[in-house]
């Protein structure tokens, strides 16, 4: 059991931490800090490390925002703050961008970096059927994933993303490296009998063609996904 | 497990993984895998294979108010038991409070109170691993209200009452001393330097006003004294080379390991010839 002393001490820095108080605030419960100014170095210290490691987790969302005029770090602040650990926020806060108001294109681009922290680290689905570990499927309105791939290298993009809609599968290939393709029908088609979700009578039923649910398999396998 | 290791980070791993230059051993944050799966997961399993894996946790709070997580435990014993890691390091102060995870390394207010706590805490996370635990001194910035006593009068009153391991932070002793006004060399030498099971040097930001822990530069030639003096005094325990933010290619690390290393030879070859 915590003693008195210690009791004040860390309801006071768990009010500083979340931001209903200051430092000085602490000081007036607790007793001075010396040097008095650090206290509140230490919890901004505190509010930007949380913010640095979600910046590297979205940094193409927070880079959507800054086109867009969206606070990302406020964002965070209000949304992510305060809940659970950094590394399971994309697997929790799968409607992190769709909490705010922002654009279409940016909640996309925040859909595909949560799908990309998912494969690379925690809060991947679970292999299903004969498919060999994780896969998710997304489609975009345009693209999405280059666009986020040349903010992430730093190149200097300041448009949103453009181009023809692009649908995505992402899964693991060798040493569980994501990868992801372009997946036509027929990948598709393969990919939902693989997991047990159709059976072929009734994808041919459904109007896929024979010979591009055969190639579809025999895409999949090529990839390691059956 | 001896002399100098790095840390086994995401950017690294590759390249690590490929290098054929010296790496004496690696360290892990094992909050990178708990629980996880993916490339840097599988890139552990073959890095095992060569090398020696230490363990150095940020997420246990031993310190803090908050009840340890049994899940946590649990996961993190048989993480430690696959990998064969005898030894857990962890840190002398609180991250989480009330449930509201930090994701940083907070100091304790030094006084008798947080020293039973403190001391209690790594007990019961020594009893949960079934193996010793080592806990490091934390830089510190400000004295946290309520402070009576000195830094390493604390860090000593901890380990004794714990009858636990240190790990030396020879960079944190120096952000610290810097912090605060107080010689480096004395702050070393108050800390339970007969308790060291391994040491970590890193570098750091001086702004001028203050100096931040942040594990981005190279290591300055006064913590680089503050190894030599600590290794004659407590022997050849092993080190680590901490650099975790703004990290560099693999080859500059390594440069930096090279060079830490230089120092970590030449005082244990001091130290046996006296």
């Amino acid at each position: 059991m915590l003693s008195p002393t210690l009791t004040t001490f860390f309801d006071a820095m768990e009010d500083a931490l979340r931001g209903s108080i200051r430092a000085d605030d602490v000081e007036s419960r607790c007793g001075p800090a010396r040097p008095a100014e650090r206290l509140e170095l230490v919890l901004d210290m505190v509010r930007n490390g949380r913010r640095r490691v979600l910046r590297n987790v979205y940094a193409a969302t927070r880079h959507a925002c800054a086109l867009t005029g969206v606070d990302f770090d406020a964002q965070v602040d209000v949304h992510l703050a305060g809940t659970g650990s950094v590394d399971e926020y994309p697997a929790l806060a799968l409607d992190f961008a769709r909490s705010w108001e922002a654009p279409s294109w940016v909640h996309e681009v925040c859909d595909w970096e949560e799908c990309l922290h998912r494969m690379n680290v925690i809060g991947a689905p679970a292999p299903r059927g004969r498919v060999r570990g994780p896969v998710i499927v997304r489609a975009y309105t345009t693209d999405v994933p280059g666009w986020a791939r040349r903010v992430r290298k730093d190149e200097v993009v300041d448009t949103p993303p453009s181009g023809a809609a692009r649908r995505v599968l992402l899964h693991r290939g060798e040493h569980a490296r994501v990868r992801f393709f372009e997946p036509g029908a027929g990948e598709l088609a393969a990919l939902a009998e693989a997991w047990g979700n159709a059976d072929e009578a009734t994808l041919l039923a459904s109007g896929v063609p024979h010979d591009v649910l055969a190639r579809g398999r025999a895409e999949l396998a090529s990839r390691g996904l059956v | 497990m001896q002399g100098v290791g790095i840390g086994f980070r995401r950017s690294l791993a590759d390249a690590l993984l490929e290098t054929e230059r010296r790496v004496d051993w690696l360290e892990i944050v094992p909050e990178n895998f708990l629980g996880k799966d993916g490339p840097f997961t599988a890139a552990l399993d073959r890095a095992a294979e060569r090398w020696s894996i230490g363990a150095h946790g940020v997420s246990m709070s031993i310190g803090g108010p908050d009840a340890y997580d049994p899940h946590f435990f649990a996961g993190l014993r048989a993480l430690l038991d696959r990998l064969q890691i005898d030894l857990y390091t962890e840190h002398l102060s609180f991250s989480d409070v009330g449930g509201f995870h930090t994701h940083d390394l907070l100091a304790l207010p030094f006084h008798d109170d947080a020293v039973r706590h403190a001391a209690a805490r790594i007990r019961e996370a020594s009893e949960r691993l079934e193996r010793p635990i080592a806990v490091e001194n934390v830089s510190t910035y400000v004295r946290m209200p309520g402070t009576r006593m000195g830094e390493g009068e604390f860090v000593s009153a901890v380990c004794e009452q714990a009858d636990c391991g240190l790990l030396l932070d020879v960079n944190n002793v120096y952000v610290s001393a810097r912090n605060h006004g107080l010689d480096p060399v004395a702050l070393l030498e108050a800390m339970p330097l007969h308790r060291t099971r391994r040491i970590h040097i890193a570098g750091h930001l001086d702004r001028g006003d203050v100096c931040i822990d942040d594990h981005g530069h190279p290591v300055r030639d006064e913590v680089l004294d503050l190894l030599d003096r600590a290794l004659r005094r407590v022997g050849p325990v092993p080190v680590l080379l901490e650099w975790d933010t703004q990290i560099p290619a693999l080859d500059r690390v390594l440069d930096e390991a090279d060079r830490v290393r230089g120092v970590y030879d030449a005082a244990l070859l001091e130290a046996q010839a006296c």
